[in-house]
């Protein structure tokens, strides 16, 4: 503290100090320092209150504040119980893309490049109807995971089940140029047409004596992605003719079948084999649509889309789609790495 | 004299008649901040003869309360030099500590006129 503060009690004392040096007390001087005396005893029981109570407040207000952390800590958790639970009715894409603050959740749409697919069950009323209802949820639950699960791995935004249907897009939030979108998309397609062979042995197993065939609709082109709906109930979709062409795609595919339009073709046509299949009439369309079957991986040009292995000791995640330059280059250098690796494990 | 209220001082306004404070008080240097406002309030009270205060603070540390109990004895003494002085001690009704703070100021002025003033 400053002496500027206390300079009338630093005057007090220099009075009495000079008494005491000159040994001469008279009844005045000591008027002034009694005086003095009771004043700053007073102020200091003041003081010495005033701090106590400044005490008391201050920590009546860090415990305020340890309830309040508590509170928090309590609501995060709730908080993060529930994103987790919301994470299962999101796209991941849409999930991270919400829960990152990149995207507003607000009524509003963009126009953007998309590859939109569409997908169903081959009679799958028909199949249902000799179906337990038991039954029938544990197959279509089983069947649309797995879907999603490939869905997921390929990068899809999916955006709706309609019972057996699935719609899912490429594009948006995240792309990776109409290309690349086009080519995970109709991979994403393949993998899922094997997978449900795959499963149909699973369900032949709890009494699905029917198999699942499904038939798949590609499309490619602007669409309009964004929020529909109330600000009270949002609805993160798809919507516009291109849509709605990926949509009769799908419908007019045969059994087990990738049906693509001729703008999805172009995009792709490096990577995959087609089939010219029959023109459609699409409303909205002035023109008949050229379609195409996905016969299978162009095996001239065939790059694995993914390469995806994890068992102990090994994680490999490697996607030729998006790897770079760099990527490529350390792959490579790695190689030599890997194979002391091995032999140096053959050894021991 | 205009002082800006600062995270640690709070705005302070003194004319011919009057003085104004408002804010908190736990500055940095407390006879930086207390002096030239003592000066100042001396200087003001001199040729007038009657001179009104308002102090409404929500919080002030140990060196500041010292630098009140100073401002309140300049007051009384000026009040019983025969100046009419009115002090006005502004409290959110919320704020038990300012309120007390108050009292606690209120019992050394016997003839300056001080209010304790709930807001």
């Amino acid at each position: 503290m400053s002496g500027g503060l206390f300079k009338q009690e630093e005057a007090l004392l220099k009075i009495a100090k000079d008494s005491v040096a000159a040994k001469s007390f008279d009844s005045e001087q000591y008027q002034v320092l009694l005086k003095g005396y009771e004043k700053l005893l007073k102020q200091t029981r003041r003081l010495v209150k005033m701090s106590d109570r400044n005490e008391a407040e201050l920590n009546r207000m860090s415990k305020e504040q340890v309830e309040l952390n508590q509170t928090l800590s309590g609501q995060n958790t709730k908080l993060e119980t529930l994103s987790v639970k919301l994470s299962k009715y999101l796209s991941p894409q849409v999930y991270e893309s919400i829960f990152s603050g990149k995207s507003e959740v607000r009524v509003g749409a963009d126009r953007k490049y998309l590859t939109v697919f569409f997908s169903d069950i081959v009679s799958f009323t028909e199949i249902t109807d000799q179906l337990e209802p038991e039954i029938l949820t544990r197959s279509l639950n089983a069947y649309l995971n797995e879907m999603a699960v490939v869905a997921i791995s390929h990068g899809a935004t999916i955006d709706k089940y309609i019972g057996d249907s699935i719609m899912a897009f490429f594009g948006d939030p995240e792309t990776l140029g109409p290309q690349h979108d086009a080519v995970k998309c109709v991979t994403m397609a393949l993998s899922m047409q094997e997978k449900v062979k795959q499963l149909n042995y699973e369900l032949n197993k709890i009494g699905v004596t029917r198999p699942f065939n499904i038939r798949c609709g590609i499309n490619s082109g602007i669409c309009t992605v964004g929020n529909f709906g109330s600000e009270n109930r949002l609805d993160y979709t798809a919507i516009g003719n291109q849509v709605n062409l990926a949509s009769r795609l799908e419908s007019s595919a045969g059994v087990g079948e990738v049906l693509i339009s001729e703008e999805t073709r172009l995009l792709t046509q490096e990577h995959f084999d087609f089939e010219l299949n029959q023109e459609i009439h699409v409303k909205g369309f002035a023109r008949p649509i050229k379609t195409y079957t996905v016969t299978g991986m162009n095996e001239a040009k065939d790059i694995p889309s993914n390469l995806s292995y994890h068992s102990k000791g090994l994680d490999l995640e490697i996607d030729p789609l998006v790897l770079s330059e760099d990527s490529k280059k350390t792959i490579l250098e790695l190689i030599p790495q890997l194979e002391k690796i091995i032999q140096s494990n053959k050894n021991n | 004299m205009h002082l800006e209220a600062t995270n640690r001082t709070p705005e302070v306004s003194i004319s011919e008649s009057s003085l104004e404070m408002k804010g908190e008080c736990y500055p940095e240097d407390i006879s930086a901040f207390s002096e030239p406002i003592l000066e100042s309030l001396e200087e003001k009270l001199e040729p007038c003869d009657s001179f009104s205060v308002s102090l409404e603070l929500r919080y002030f540390n140990s060196s500041s309360a010292k630098f009140f109990f100073d401002f309140f004895e300049v007051l009384e003494q000026a009040a019983e030099d025969g100046k009419s002085i009115s002090i006005e001690w502004r409290y959110r009704s919320s704020d038990n500590s300012m309120k007390e703070a108050g009292e606690d100021f209120e019992e050394d002025m016997e003839k300056a006129d001080y209010k304790l003033v709930e807001i």
